[in-house]
């Protein structure tokens, strides 16, 4: 027994170590290669920087121009999320609470519109941004990451108020609160769960977006992280160590999101998946 | 009354208008352009062809190419991913004393965008492999076809896993021990009691991981490009290149249609197969 129990250990270690390898490991090249010369990196891929080349990091930081991008990045999720919780929450309880033919058709609406790819309507809303004047606007690029992402934020919603007990809502209407002060009193505080799950998938989704910026932001001074990383690739097409010092460079804000909200991140990425 | 009315349309109002303007009027607009051949100057004029932008669809054998491609790097990342993510969340769910170190770090790959991670991986196949001696693996179709299904698993092995191990922890400890003390072995018990009570995770991996791959954007752009020859052209791609690239923005945006009438398919099987388990269960 207990020798099975050693060879199953065996088995297991050995399987996450691979598992650790495969993940780990170009990640820790890119960052290991990143620091050496382009001549070093050509004849030896395999070794430890002979003397850290910190100067690829100064180099790209200046190209990229990092904080700006970041601070864009940052100003384009925050703005978005902000808008699509605000937008969704009340409307998810709304259109679960009544039912009537309308907020079923209006319903109906926003599932129909989550099976729609990004490819499908991504011309005719390049046209749109275009006529309205949104194209190099970060807020106008949040507002199209809102409309895209309410659809999806009103189903979780309104899934997650199904569960609610509307027993709360009716005696808190008794006790003379409008509907509006029951909402923000009553019903927000019980959204927090779902709201946090909403925010985490929709924050690493506008994160990491590369497709939709692409197209609507062309104007170097309003590029995100990943469109300024992406415009380093032409200029550097075979300087590696540039090119990868810039991808940690772009990796890093997430890896810290993710130290820091571990917990929930994993919690909502779990639970947003399996609801949706 | 009147005043409330007011304050809920302060609210839906905003939802509403931008809703329409960035999903409703351009899935219209777009099922117009579909009819039409136009190169996308606001100027040019565009002429109604009717369904012939459709019927070319199936003569192009670029494009066709490009969806058998899609659909071979579907089959294979959907199971690869799932294999592997299955295994990793029943690693990471033993005793083991390192599972939430191993559980963490096994998802962060999902963190990084496919941008990222697909220049970080074209690094590996072009650049390491080059300098230990195997060649790049990009400039070869087969090759490139390997690579990005490598690349897909490691992206989305962990996000998988993260479900399965939603699942696995739902299952009732009493199962387990009832199943322990009828003298079930591990891979009994595996088969036996785990799989089935897991089948709704393995309903949700399955087709998340299959229209994540079947719309692939990211990964494509970085790793591989269109290649030579367009021997690494996936479907999304595919589109983007016809209505940017080559500016026939009609007939891309029939090609678009059609690729929204295959997510819709699949999405909704899905959810057939969901709400049929459900009622099972």
């Amino acid at each position: 027994m207990k020798k099975k129990q050693l060879i199953s250990n065996c088995l297991v270690y050995s399987f996450l170590f691979i598992g650790a390898l495969y993940t780990l490991f170009p990640l820790f090249m890119a960052l290991m290669n990143s620091l050496k010369t382009n001549g070093e990196l050509l004849t030896n891929v395999m070794s430890l920087p002979q003397q850290l080349h910190a100067e690829n990091y100064t180099r790209t930081f200046e190209k990229m121009k990092y904080f700006r991008s970041l601070g864009n990045t940052v100003l384009l999720a925050g703005v978005s999320v902000t808008l699509i919780i605000l937008f969704s929450a009340l409307a998810g309880w709304k259109l679960c609470r009544t039912k009537t033919k309308l907020s079923r058709f209006l319903f109906g609406l926003f599932v129909f519109s989550m099976l729609i790819p990004f490819s499908s309507i991504m011309i005719p809303l390049y046209k749109v941004t275009l006529v309205l004047h949104m194209k190099n606007s970060l807020f106008g690029l949040s507002l199209v990451y809102a409309g895209l992402g309410v659809s999806m934020a009103i189903f979780l919603y309104h899934g997650f108020v199904k569960g609610i007990p509307i027993e709360l809502e009716e005696s808190a209407g008794i006790d003379g609160s409008s509907s509006l002060q029951t909402f923000f009193y009553i019903i927000m505080p019980l959204l927090k769960p779902i709201t946090t799950t909403i925010c985490i998938t929709n924050v690493l989704w506008v994160w990491n977006d590369f497709l939709l910026p692409l197209i609507i932001i062309s104007n170097n001074k309003k590029y995100t992280l990943l469109l300024s990383t992406n415009t380093l690739f032409g200029q550097y097409s075979s300087d590696w160590t540039a090119i990868l010092s810039a991808l940690i460079l772009a990796a890093i804000p997430v890896i810290i999101f993710y130290a820091v909200f571990q917990k929930q991140i994993l919690k909502g990425i779990a639970e947003g998946a399996v609801k949706g | 009354m009147k005043i409330k009315k007011g304050w809920y349309a302060l609210f839906t109002m905003p939802l509403m208008l931008i809703f329409i303007i960035v999903v409703v009027i351009p899935f219209v607009i777009g099922i117009g352009y579909s009819f039409v051949t136009w190169d996308g100057f606001a100027k040019h004029q565009a002429d109604f062809v009717g369904f012939s932008n459709y019927t070319k669809v199936f003569r192009d054998e670029r494009f066709l190419r490009a969806a058998l491609r899609t659909t071979i790097y579907t089959l294979f990342s959907v199971l690869s991913v799932n294999v592997l993510g299955l295994i990793f969340s029943l690693i990471v769910t033993t005793a083991l004393k390192v599972r939430n170190f191993a559980r963490t770090m096994l998802f962060v790959p999902y963190l990084i965008g496919g941008l990222i991670l697909g220049y970080i991986w074209k690094s590996v196949f072009s650049e390491y492999f080059l300098s230990i001696g195997w060649g790049n693996w990009l400039t070869n179709a087969t090759r490139a076809m390997i690579a990005m299904v490598v690349v897909t698993t490691w992206q989305m092995a962990g996000y998988v896993m993260i479900v399965y191990i939603t699942g696995i922890m739902a299952i009732p400890d009493d199962v387990l021990e009832a199943a322990k003390v009828d003298g079930a072995g591990y891979f009994q018990t595996l088969f036996k009691i785990k799989f089935p009570l897991l089948m709704p995770s393995f309903t949700i991996c399955l087709f998340l991981t299959l229209s994540n791959c079947f719309k692939v954007y990211d990964v494509n752009v970085a790793l591989t490009g269109t290649g030579p020859n367009y021997q690494s052209e996936m479907f999304s791609l595919n589109i983007y290149n016809e209505i940017f690239d080559l500016s026939n923005f009609g007939y891309g945006q029939a090609k678009a249609i059609i690729f929204f009438m295959i997510i819709a398919v699949i999405t909704l099987i899905q959810v057939s197969i969901t709400k049929k388990r459900e009622v099972a269960m």
